[in-house]
């Protein structure tokens, strides 16, 4: 019984029903949220402050972030994540041609926008019935993996790294950085770095080693995506059913040379984040406490096995179970569920804290997904953007342009990291040349490349937390780039044997009909669900990662995964003055989700009809 | 020598550039002479340029870039090739690795890695209409012809078009 909380029940054949006796299943009454509490303590206490941090992406300000911190405790009182744009592709889209989803929603992210085109082809294939051949399922998966190499490096070497580099730790923790000095790197017979210092220093922005070489190490893998797919970020050969590229054995050996040495890359980099997290678990405890909130986790899982993929709803539970990632939900460290119908059913997405309206005035679409199952009201099949700003943000009501998606009405976070430990939880990956999941840990087996044959395991962490996101984001760039090497050689094998169909024929279907395109970003989950009737979408809804970790309150009062994580983070920066502190741990905390706010918002104007880019005020200064 | 556009895609007076860079590449050049679509990413970007071979010695960029002068006109300018400080540089690549596309972090970019040659011109729109879309505003689409034929002067005769107007 993988649901706790919502009015769904299973018979003894596993079909799911809704709960007997409730007369509106899923019904909800939203909590008022009393801040009396906060104000009281502001009000007494000088050292109780209100922090804006902003903007915390660094992309063009688009996240902000409150908090109440109390710098006399060293503990945050209330956090509040901000989204301050408006993301306006689902009205976009609306009406639209299902073929102009895969150009238009990869304009969602300038930095992951392949997994965007894909999310869609693989939406319009289950509502057409299509599915690509073989080759056009292997290029696909190393499409992904290569998607996930530009954007995992570009994370922890240019966004999430400098937090831990020796410019800042320097200043933010003088006595970190004098231990630093001294503490030899144990595994610097690899990445050649001999203390922990020499890694901070190498960390540095613009200077560090580590930095410089993430931002050469995107060309390699923006080459070979060009070469595979024509062009790095948006893609135009994504179509429904396939790829419209045609590929030879010359691409495919331009792709495994780059492979080879992205590969290399991989192994220094999970060394480099062993010793750093290693470094600062031993040097304060407290730091395991940076970021932490419950396990729960989502991921749909990622890469398609080309010979079980049929592209059917009614197939899901069966073909996820086939990914090189598994599909899955972990609840305070369980793994609840591997089954993409379960999933699906247990997704709602929810606006009391959000400037949107409601959309119960327009009826439900659906009581149930296509293979019968129940779904709520609330579900991204029944969900309408409606937009509708206010001009004074509240924290008791409305204060950002984010939703807050839920499964099973709990808390969820989406990161890379996620679908590794649902993987690795799940002991059912039926691919096991260079991984292998035990249940507790997968295991990475990666081959010689420059550097010798080497074997990792990543074991879902004790604890969780910022370090062990970085940590586990380290292990994903080898597992991701493992899982795109095994597909390549697939890809060989395909083409010796003359099979080298890249795409199937499809009609657009006249008919009403939904679909989803279960899929993942580097930062994680990522779902687009559409609906279409007379050969036009009607309906679009599009769920990423950041969606998830930058929600507002739900209407039960829970914060989302970054304001819980902040909330939890102990302040263990060394400051003496209220004017020296930095918020370096709350950083550090939100960072670690990798937040892409690109992803979740785009610009509105408040007239409804046109999205701008420019005169946005990203201050929180003065909200209720 | 390099014609790239600089910009988003479907934004309206936003995708000058690449609206600009589109029409450009339909038309017929001499060898020596490439158009591209530069709206994928100042880093990326600027490794492209730098790895050119033979490298450019010219490159004309276009853009729409809001500076709060008179909207609805053309600025030409010459990159001066003024060192950014590094926080204002590390700020850029933040920015520009996460996605953003924007002229001046392709030229403050591309210049810390050594990718821009000497002669840099930037034709820039001062944005009508900062709204979303399909199209140009009416005044930016009036001024595109304008603006290709200005191009193509400079590339097919060298110091004769754009040059003698900077």
């Amino acid at each position: 019984m993988c649901f706790q909380n919502l009015p769904v029940e299973f018979d003894r054949e596993g079909r799911a029903r809704l709960r007997e006796g409730a007369a509106d299943p899923y019904a909800y009454r939203p909590r008022e949220i009393d801040r009396s509490g906060i104000e009281e303590l502001l009000r007494r206490n000088g050292h109780i402050k209100d922090v804006n941090l902003d903007p915390v992406t660094r992309v063009a300000g688009a996240l902000a972030f409150h908090a109440v911190v109390d710098l006399e405790q060293r503990k945050v009182h209330e956090a509040h994540s901000i989204a301050t744009l408006f993301r306006g592709y689902e009205v976009i889209l609306k009406g639209r041609d299902p073929r102009d989803a895969m150009y238009i929603s990869s304009r969602v992210c300038g930095v992951c926008g392949g997994v965007h085109s894909v999310a869609s082809s693989l939406a319009i294939e289950m509502a057409f019935g299509i599915a690509p051949p073989p080759m056009g399922l292997a290029l696909r998966n190393v499409q992904l993996a290569l998607d996930f190499m530009v954007d995992n490096p570009l994370h922890l070497y240019l966004l999430a790294g400098p937090d831990f580099s020796q410019v800042v730790v320097e200043r933010t923790n003088p006595s970190l950085w004098e231990r630093a000095q001294k503490a030899e790197a144990a595994h610097a017979n690899v990445h050649g770095f001999r203390t922990v210092a020499d890694i901070m220093t190498a960390l540095n922005p613009l200077t560090g080693k580590l930095y410089i070489e993430g931002l050469h190490m995107t060309r390699p893998a923006k080459e070979a995506y060009s070469i595979l797919y024509g062009k790095y970020p948006h893609p135009q050969t994504v179509v429904p059913g396939g790829l419209s590229t045609t590929v030879d054995l010359s691409v495919l050996n331009e792709t495994h040379n780059r492979m080879s040495r992205l590969i290399d890359y991989a192994k220094r980099g999970i060394l480099l984040w062993e010793d750093l997290t290693g470094f600062f678990y031993e040097a304060d405890a407290r730091y395991k406490q940076v970021g932490t909130r419950p396990k729960n986790l989502i991921d749909t899982g990622v890469w398609d096995d080309p010979f079980a993929y049929d592209g059917t709803y009614a197939n899901a539970p069966q073909w996820g179970e086939r990914r090189w990632a598994t599909p899955g939900v972990v609840i305070d460290g369980d793994l609840v569920t591997t089954n993409l119908h379960h999933l699906n059913m247990g997704l709602e997405e929810f606006v009391e804290h959000s400037y949107y309206e409601g959309w119960e005035d327009e009826g439900v679409r659906y009581r149930t997904d296509p293979a019968g199952n129940p779904i709520s009201p609330n579900h991204p099949w029944n969900k309408e953007t409606k937009p509708k700003p206010v001009h004074k943000r509240s924290w008791r009501e409305r204060y950002t342009w984010d939703t807050a998606p839920r499964w099973d009405r709990q808390v969820v976070e989406g990161g890379c990291y996620a679908r590794m430990w649902t993987t690795a939880a799940a002991g059912k990956l039926p691919h096991t040349r260079f991984v292998e999941s035990t249940g507790t840990s997968l295991k990475l087996h990666a081959p010689k490349t420059k550097l010798p044959a080497m074997e990792f395991e990543w074991k879902i962490p004790e604890v969780w937390n910022a370090f062990e996101r970085n940590r586990a984001r380290a292990y994903h760039i080898l597992y991701s780039m493992l899982v795109g090497y095994e597909n390549l050689l697939l890809a060989f094998d395909l083409i010796k044997r003359g099979d080298t169909k890249v795409a199937s024929p499809y009609e657009i279907p006249r008919d009403e009909r939904v679909g989803v395109g279960f899929w993942g970003a580097g930062r994680g989950y990522l779902t687009h669900h559409l609906v279409i009737d007379k050969g036009i979408l009607v309906n679009y809804q599009v769920l990423t990662p950041s969606t998830f970790n930058a929600s507002p309150r739900d209407p039960w009062g829970n914060g989302g995964p970054y304001e819980e994580a902040v909330v939890n983070t102990p302040i263990l920066e060394e400051f003496d003055r209220p004017e020296d502190f930095t918020g370096i741990d709350i950083f550090r905390a939100i960072r670690s989700f990798d937040p892409c706010m690109p992803c979740t918002t785009h610009v509105y104007d408040g007239r409804g009809d046109r999205v701008i880019t420019q005169d946005v005020n990203t201050c929180a200064c003065g909200i209720q | 020598m390099l014609i790239g556009g600089v910009g988003y895609r479907w934004f309206g007076d936003a995708s000058f550039g690449l609206v600009a860079t589109d029409e450009l590449a339909a038309m017929e050049w001499p060898a020596g002479v490439d158009v591209v679509d530069l709206g994928y990413g100042a880093i990326l970007a600027a490794q492209d340029i730098a790895a050119a071979q033979p490298p450019y010695d010219r490159l004309i960029l276009l853009a729409a870039v809001p500076r709060g002068r008179p909207a609805g006109r053309i600025y030409l300018g010459r990159w001066q090739g003024d060192r950014a400080s590094s926080s204002e540089l590390q700020e850029r690549i933040r920015e520009a690795a996460a996605g953003v596309i924007d002229l001046d972090h392709l030229l403050v970019i591309a210049a810390h890695f050594g990718a821009l040659p000497d002669d840099v011109v930037t034709i820039e729109l001062e944005p009508v209409d900062a709204g979303g879309g399909e199209r140009l505003s009416g005044p930016a689409a009036e001024l595109l012809p304008e603006v290709l034929e200005m191009v193509r002067r400079e590339a097919l005769s060298p110091g004769g078009g754009i040059a003698q107007r900077t």
